[in-house]
């Protein structure tokens, strides 16, 4: 009887603990919200200290919420606190390995510490595993943060390689084949680069930045004739890169200073060649007063090659000289080109001239 | 196990004269009624559930004691730590001391006291008393948990129903136990270690009806348990791998450490306590109060000692603190723990203990990481093992300790460290304080209960202790009738043991088997002429209980070889058995012996 009795009463038992549970639930949901809601605004105004803050308190009324957790591990990761901001996130990757919200913010905390591989596979995992909203976009959006950090640390074949993969997973997106591209040269592949920006024209032939973008990819590859024609093209087309004018005259420079084209006459090269000595003395009167004739500054030791390979060449360059000894053109370009490179890396960018030949001795690192 | 007779009663109703299927259906009734095993079960069910819903409320009214008192801030206002604590003591102390006052104290002795001291009774009163006196205590930022009190109130209920059903008193005995492990199964989420602790604390021994019906009423308060507030554990548990063997080494350190830890942190318990109830009687009203006022200086610089402490436990394996912020809480939290429970505030040790355990391992961890960052694994996963430590050390409860661990995490690859960890730290304090913590409590309130480490620890008495070699050989029923003459005239004892191949051992006296025998032709086999008076037989392994039991008019009982029952390897008789003990009793208090 008695056991009835209690069996009986288990029934309002389980009614009054569920109403006292629920209430007690709807009022951590609403706390958890509100600091929610407080720690997003501090985090949105760079205020991460208060929004750990704020997060950490929404989290005791709201333990199991992933979101919450993922929010409260960016704003430790935005404060440099890595190790806990990993622990949340190891903690809830355990439980959905294929989130690829966890995953990216585990591969931004790899970032921040430099670990390439954890980062690689973190940015890989984020890109194939499950979005919850607009998964082609976001899985864009990351691959680009993978490039761009793999850029950044020289890794040029894996970022060649994410590029590739970029362009070819949108065959239809001209805009996302020209950043692919943009990526391509970055990555130091002006050929593909340059091949992916003409299939972006083949599908719009007048889009300003792929003319741009194959511009400069042609200028990376030598082909400054073409690299002047697609820049002029870019400029009729309004490309909004503001640097293409001072390109195309740059090309436009190296088309005609380059004496490295094959159907140029002896004459002619000479006179390319005589045009960057010119040049390269002005250089050196702007960037290297040490080294002109009479000076009477000291040499510096980085500047005394540069002053013994124009002492090896005769004062007084001409036609004829070449014409005479035709091996001087190439310790002539040699010491053009170092002279080029030098003022460069001290002086920074010279006038377009210095630019078109800096353009041409890429071309012949060799020489 | 016996059965209530109250639940046996309606198998004595006499029936009267009736219609055949009714009849039927009454004797049905009676068979159900009388399968009196089953009948506990189910009321170990109904135990666990109810103590699982009793569980939930107490949860939720802590919870909403602090959002009421102390705001939802992880650190509260200054005025509110300064005064919420204070003055939820000075309340509690007050009804306490006027209306409740089994309530003081953890719960765990309390229902110790309760199954070895009143026959399992726990009034209504003292389960609604520590409900709510907990709930306030807790809720109020005292550094107490509320696992113990969950196993009282648990314990209560069993009771409550127990005497509802007019239980017996060897049953009320042991149904508290069985409401108790259903309360701590329910605080702790953890079914398996709260059967454990009950079996390893309260009860003393494994037996498998008192066991069935603990891990029945543990397993259905969990299940009620998590139905309302989810399975999840208490702590996010951080992800563990042993970095290196050597790190096993950090573990050991772990243990020597977490054991002068519990060491300190007992004596600290043990010392204040005494020192407090040295106090006049009337500051009973008020020490939970003063002790609520230290703590509240305390939490304004150290906000996470107040309360139970397992949002912090959490963020200590997930590397939130540095290991010398860990530190400086381990030893705040024994402090402020301390302090509340000497004052008399009614809640519990656990959680304190695996606060304590959790910022100790979590501090060692990260002191360890720091010198060897390749050795060394998760400070998270020390945090885990380090509440197994203090479990181990400071409750001496060993077996609960590593269960805890195990079922908390998760995890089975952490038992080579918890094993290590808290096998050293039991051994610590097992050496340098010999009473257990709830036996020294229950000692310093006049109480002789008993220690269950004892009883674990003892030595046990055994048959071999005893036993006599055998001066003559037993006779074999196989042999010829001249053959035994020939054996009994140099055997002259009283009783004569014969074995027979078939039905074992046998007793006879002598005169007796001569008179059978002395008239019966030589050729014949002894197994067809002797009087059989079958006896019982011991091993030597056997506790010496045992032959106690069974010797009865006997003179002695044979011992014989596991192996081979029919190898006699002794003897054994009343006289050997008084000796042996009274030989003990001179060793164990070091006795005078007899002249």
């Amino acid at each position: 009887m008695f056991l009835s009795i209690c069996g009986l009463l288990l029934i309002p038992m389980f009614t009054i603990t569920g109403v006292i549970v629920r209430l007690f639930h709807e009022k951590q949901a609403k706390i958890a919200q509100d600091w929610r809601a407080a720690g997003e605004v501090n985090l949105a105004a760079a205020r991460s200290v208060v929004a750990i803050e704020d997060f950490r308190n929404a989290l005791l009324y709201s333990p199991d919420s992933t979101q919450l957790q993922l929010e409260l591990a960016q704003a430790l990761t935005e404060q440099g606190q890595l190790d806990e901001a990993q622990d949340y996130l190891f903690n809830l990757r355990t439980a959905d390995p294929e989130n690829s919200l966890i995953n990216l913010e585990l591969a931004r905390i790899a970032v921040r510490r430099g670990d390439v591989d954890s980062a690689t596979t973190y940015f890989h995992d984020a890109m194939y595993g499950h979005w919850p909203n607009n998964p082609h976009t976001n899985q864009l959006t990351t691959r680009k943060e993978l490039i761009e950090f793999f850029l950044s640390h020289n890794r040029r074949d894996a970022a060649r390689a994410e590029s590739l993969s970029m362009a070819a997973d949108n065959p239809a997106d001209p805009e996302v084949r020209v950043q692919a591209a943009d990526f391509l040269l970055q990555a130091g592949d002006a050929q593909s680069a340059l091949a992916e920006y003409q299939r972006v024209l083949h599908m719009e032939p007048e889009n300003g930045d792929a003319l741009a973008g194959s511009g400069k990819a042609a200028l990376a590859v030598g082909q400054f004739g073409q690299a002047e024609r697609y820049f002029t093209q870019a400029i009729l087309r309004g490309s909004k890169d503001s640097s293409v004018e001072r390109d195309r005259d740059i090309s436009s420079e190296a088309a005609e200073l380059n004496p490295y084209d094959t159907q140029l006459n002896d004459r002619e090269r000479q006179r390319r060649i005589l045009r960057m000595l010119d040049a390269a003395q002005a250089r050196v009167t702007s960037c290297f007063p040490a080294l002109l004739e009479g000076s009477k500054v000291p040499v510096p030791d980085k500047l005394k090659t540069l002053a013994t390979d124009r002492a090896a060449l005769p004062k007084q360059l001409t036609g004829q000289v070449f014409a005479m000894q035709p091996e001087l053109e190439k310790t002539a370009l040699i010491w053009v080109f170092e002279v080029e490179r030098s003022a460069a890396s001290q002086c920074g960018t010279g006038t377009i001239t210095d630019a078109a030949i800096e353009l041409i001795a890429g071309q012949h690192k060799e020489t | 196990m016996s059965m209530p007779e109250s639940l046996q009663s309606p198998a004595g109703v006499t029936s009267t004269a009736g219609p055949s299927w009714w009849e039927g259906l009454k004797r049905s009734g009676r068979e159900l009624t009388l399968r009196e095993d089953r009948l506990f079960l189910l009321l170990a069910v109904m135990i666990g559930i109810f103590a699982g819903l009793s569980v939930v409320c107490f949860r939720m009214a802590i919870e909403w004691v602090r959002l009421w008192l102390l705001r939802s801030e992880e650190a509260p206002p200054v005025l509110r730590l300064l005064l919420v604590p204070c003055l939820t003591g000075l309340l509690i102390g007050i009804i306490v001391k006027r209306f409740f006052p089994r309530v003081r104290g953890s719960g765990v002795n309390q229902t110790k006291t309760a199954v070895y001291v009143s026959d399992g009774y726990i009034p209504f009163h003292t389960v609604f008393g520590k409900f709510f006196c907990s709930a306030v205590v807790i809720g109020g930022g005292h550094s107490l948990g509320p696992e113990d009190p969950s196993l009282q109130i648990g314990a209560g209920i069993a009771s409550i129903i127990g005497r509802k059903l007019r239980l017996s008193r060897e049953n009320l005995r042991l149904i508290a136990p069985v409401g108790a492990a259903a309360g701590l199964a329910a605080a702790f989420n953890a079914p398996i270690a709260a059967v454990i602790f009950v079996i390893e604390e309260i009860v003393g021994k494994w037996s498998s009806g008192i066991l069935g019906a603990v891990v029945l009423s543990a397993v259905s308060s969990v299940v009620v348990m998590r139905g309302f507030l989810g399975a999840e554990p208490l702590f996010r548990i951080p992800p563990f791998r042993l970095a290196h063997p050597a790190e096993l080494l950090g573990y050991a350190l772990l243990g020597v450490v977490g054991g002068l830890f519990s060491l300190f942190f007992v004596k600290l318990v043990a010392n204040l306590r005494m020192w407090l109830r040295k106090w006049p009687d009337w500051t009973e009203y008020v020490q939970p109060a003063i002790a609520g006022l230290l703590l509240g200086v305390m939490g304004v610089w150290l906000p996470q000692v107040l309360g139970a402490g397992y949002d912090v436990m959490d963020q200590s394996m997930h590397g939130r603190y540095i290991w010398q912020f860990l530190a400086i809480l381990a030893l705040a939290k024994v402090v402020a723990t301390c302090l509340s429970f000497s004052s008399g505030a009614p809640g519990g040790m656990f959680a304190p203990t695996l606060f304590i355990g959790a910022m100790l391992g979590g501090s060692i961890g990260g002191l360890e990481h720091h010198f060897f960052p390749v050795l060394t694994g998760s400070v998270g996963a020390y945090a885990l093992v380090g509440m197994g430590t203090l479990f181990a050390g400071f409750l001496r409860v060993p077996m609960t300790s590593v269960f805890m661990v195990l079922e908390v995490s998760g995890n089975y690859s952490i038992i080579l460290p918890v094993m290590i960890s808290n096998t050293i730290a039991y051994l610590i304090s097992l050496k340098y304080q010999p009473v257990p913590v709830f036996d020294l409590l229950s000692k310093q309130d006049g109480l002789e209960l008993p220690s269950l480490e004892e009883v674990r620890e003892e030595e046990p008495i055994r048959v071999e202790n005893a036993m006599r070699p055998v001066s003559v050989p037993p006779l074999r029923a196989e042999k010829t009738v001249t053959q035994v003459m020939a054996e009994l005239e140099r055997n002259q004892q009283d009783w004569i043991l014969i074995h027979e191949k078939d039905s074992g051992w046998h007793m006879v006296k002598r005169a007796v088997l001569l008179e059978e025998i002395s008239s019966t032709p030589g050729h014949l086999r002894l197994a067809e002429v002797f009087p059989r008076h079958w006896v019982p037989t011991v091993h030597p392994d056997n506790s010496l209980e045992l032959p106690l039991r069974r010797l009865g008019d006997l003179p002695y009982l044979p011992v014989v070889h596991r192996a081979n029952p029919a190898r006699l390897v002794g003897v054994v008789s009343r006289e050997d058995i008084l000796r042996t003990y009274a030989k003990m009793g001179e060793d164990e208090f070091d006795l005078p012996g007899p002249s």
